[in-house]
């Protein structure tokens, strides 16, 4: 720090930069949850590329679903069938999942792969 | 050991890096809390609102910050120049700062009839003086640093801060400080 006068002149002089001194050595404020406030506050970050390709390509998906849908309008009851009978394959190719000793097996890999895996799990969940 | 501020910038440039930022706030926001506090006559509320805006304004002209110069300093001045708008835009918030509290002084010290004068001289110097005053002492920043936050040539700063102490000298001799009547005209004005 620098003063007005490196060499003070008089004993008041010398007092008087004391003073000054003491007067400003004060504790630095605590936090508080200020810089929290502050990150708080900060403009949201800008799309990335790849986030903006997605929402492009979501939109076009959304709107070519909805033109073909448009096109297609009478042949609803058609889909319907379809739709219907595609769940019912679904819950076909599930049933020996339904087998005790498999979903046993399944429990099992999935908590080994926790194990390995929760260190980065964690920083995933907690960040 | 933590990364130098100059580092923690170039992270929050280079990938808008949030953690760095946050530690750039941690480590300044005391000084610039207490720069604001000074100039708001102690309105912590005020100044603490003044601060988060400066931070945010300082985040948004990051690009424009002379890594030549120290962190601190650019911040204060952001700070600064912020106080002295809103100043402009709200005539409600208190026009003259007092930098230095006088309760903030020990009470074996404020005992001395030389350090009572040199408190109530500084609630009387004129608020240039006291803004050079607190950058100097409080701060800890050169005269140079003094200059660039407030934007005025260096010579003027060492106009400010020799004429504040010639003021404690003086009421350390005769009492009041001679600054006390030009105060008063600008607080009329």
């Amino acid at each position: 720090m620098e003063s007005p006068k490196l060499t003070p002149d008089s004993p008041d002089d010398a007092r008087i930069e004391a003073w000054l001194r003491m007067n400003s050595a004060a504790e630095p404020l605590a936090d508080v949850g200020f810089s929290a406030r502050v990150l708080a506050a900060l403009p949201p970050p800008p799309a990335t590329e790849s986030e903006r390709r997605r929402t492009w390509l979501c939109i076009v998906g959304a709107m070519s679903g909805a033109i073909l849908t448009a096109a297609q309008g009478s042949r609803w009851s058609e889909a319907a069938r379809q739709f219907a009978g595609l769940t019912t394959e679904f819950r076909a190719a599930f049933t020996p999942v339904a087998d005790p000793s498999l979903a046993v097996g399944l429990a099992f890999a999935a908590a080994a792969l926790a194990f390995v895996y929760w260190r980065e799990l964690r920083a995933r969940v907690l960040n | 050991m933590s990364p130098e501020d100059s580092a923690l910038v170039a992270r929050v440039i280079a990938c808008d890096d949030r953690a760095a930022f946050g530690e750039l706030v941690h480590r300044h926001q005391s000084a610039v809390r207490r720069f604001l506090r000074s100039l708001t006559r102690g309105d912590t509320a005020l100044a603490d609102d003044l601060a988060q805006d400066t931070f945010v304004l300082a985040y948004r002209s990051l690009g424009r910050f002379d890594r030549a110069s120290k962190f601190v300093t650019w911040l204060l001045g952001i700070a600064h120049n912020y106080w002295r708008n809103a100043q402009r835009r709200q005539r409600s918030i208190p026009l003259e700062p007092v930098h230095l509290d006088a309760e903030a002084v020990p009470s074996a010290t404020r005992s001395s009839d030389l350090q009572h004068d040199l408190a109530a001289a500084l609630e009387h110097l004129a608020p240039e003086e006291q803004t050079a005053v607190h950058l100097s002492f409080q701060q800890g920043l050169s005269h140079r640093e003094i200059a660039d936050v407030l934007g005025c040539p260096l010579g003027t700063v060492k106009t400010h801060l020799t004429r504040s102490k010639e003021n404690f000298v003086s009421s350390s001799r005769h009492g009041i400080p001679k600054a006390d009547a030009r105060f008063t005209r600008r607080c009329a004005h």
